[in-house]
């Protein structure tokens, strides 16, 4: 405490100290519980995405967006195509039969987003192809949804933004449409993490202001992770 | 333990504690503070080599541990605690977090309780404590001069009713 506080704030701000240090708290757990518990974590990161399948989202199909990721050669297949040059580091070129801003499906060799008709969207991933960070984002984005996708990192904000899950901006569904169902806390399982054969969806009318997602995708085993963060104010890390 | 996460083990021993406290003093639930922390904590391991690096690892932690309780397994937590009313009332009474001074703490405003949190538990200064909630430091003294008022309106009687004895 400081110079601003009352004459009897000392007293009161000890009567808090004591109140807290008298406090029966559990003992701390072992090291290895907490560090085990973070291990869990990056495994979900690794393995988040892998075995997902393409399910409903190809609903909309027929309005398809082709957007090729890193191994997509898929052709120009309608007159109006418009070309755009993929940013730097990218190695997707993007291939639109629709105005930007359309919330058409788009289908790349890795993903397909779809707009559903309530005003979500569904993101499915095929592990069969290496994703494209860049070519996700630019989807998303096209889809209006603030996303931030990189390559081999996690990325929070400090404060942390609410769990995606738990303000209802990201969903994760079974192949058939049915809520994954949610672990019981004693498996202390985090709601970040999309389990293989899923769908995810996304409710960007959901999403509080100055935020927007992140998706960290991992090379190594093609998993996916997201989160929430602050878009002024998020750091990113490799551990 | 790889090298990127040495002083994580130093860390955890000395600020399980006072983090736990924390929590538990903001939710009122030691059993789901106990639950927050070890999540806190277990991010904190995650990103050891920039929180490390924060000006106030404890209030990451603390922070980290009080938004986690906006997750899912949270609100399951709030929801058995409040559909057994007698288990939490007996919590409580357990570990003394039925104090007048912690029930008045958790009457306050989120915000009040949250800069009563990190400048009183953690004592950390009013410039930390800005910047760790986002808000300007004349913000957070207008915070806790309302914060440390309200307290004192709410033990005052119970002050003078021992005396009056």
């Amino acid at each position: 405490m400081n110079h601003d506080e009352h004459p009897n704030d000392s007293t009161l701000t000890q009567e808090l100290r004591d109140a807290l240090s008298e406090l029966a708290a559990p003992e701390r757990p072992p090291l290895a519980a907490i560090t085990n518990r973070g291990r869990a974590h990056q495994r979900r990161r690794l393995a988040g995405f892998a075995g997902l399948g393409v399910t409903g989202a190809a609903a909309g199909t027929a309005l398809a967006l082709g957007l090729t990721g890193v191994h997509g050669a898929a052709p120009a297949r309608s007159t109006g195509t418009i070309r755009t040059a993929a940013p730097a580091g990218s190695t997707g070129t993007i291939r639109t039969a629709a105005p930007a801003g359309s919330t058409a499906t788009i289908r790349t060799a890795a993903f397909t987003l779809t707009r559903n008709a309530n005003g979500t969207d569904t993101l499915t991933l095929s592990m069969s192809q290496m994703l494209d960070p860049a070519a996700l984002q630019r989807a998303l984005a096209q889809h209006g949804i603030r996303a931030l996708v990189k390559t081999g990192t996690y990325c929070s904000s400090n404060p942390a933004a609410p769990e995606p899950g738990s303000i209802g901006v990201l969903t994760v569904e079974l192949a058939n449409g049915t809520r994954v169902p949610k672990p019981a806390p004693a498996f202390k399982t985090p709601a970040n993490f999309v389990p293989a054969d899923t769908v995810t969806v996304i409710n960007p009318a959901a999403m509080p202001s100055r935020t927007e997602l992140f998706f960290g995708y991992f090379n190594s085993d093609h998993g996916l992770f997201f989160d929430l963060i602050y878009t002024s104010s998020y750091t990113c890390s490799n551990s | 333990m790889s090298q990127d996460k040495d002083g994580f083990a130093e860390f955890f021993a000395a600020s399980w504690d006072p983090c736990l406290r924390a929590v538990a003093a903001s939710t009122g639930n030691m059993t789901m503070a106990e639950e927050q922390t070890a999540e806190a904590f277990a991010r904190a391991w995650m990103s050891w080599h920039k929180v490390n690096h924060h000006p106030a690892p404890r209030a990451w932690v603390v922070r980290t541990a009080l938004n986690a309780g906006a997750s899912w397994w949270h609100r399951r937590c709030k929801e058995t605690a409040l559909a057994s009313h007698d288990i939490a009332a007996a919590d409580s009474q357990r570990t003394g977090l039925d104090t007048a001074v912690l029930t008045a703490l958790r009457r306050l405003p989120a915000r009040q309780r949250q800069v009563i949190v990190l400048r009183v538990f953690l004592d950390l200064d009013t410039d930390t404590t800005a910047r760790q909630l986002g808000i300007a430091p004349g913000t957070v003294r207008a915070h806790l001069s309302r914060a440390m008022t309200a307290l004192r309106n709410e033990l005052a009687p119970a002050a003078t009713k021992e005396i009056e004895r």
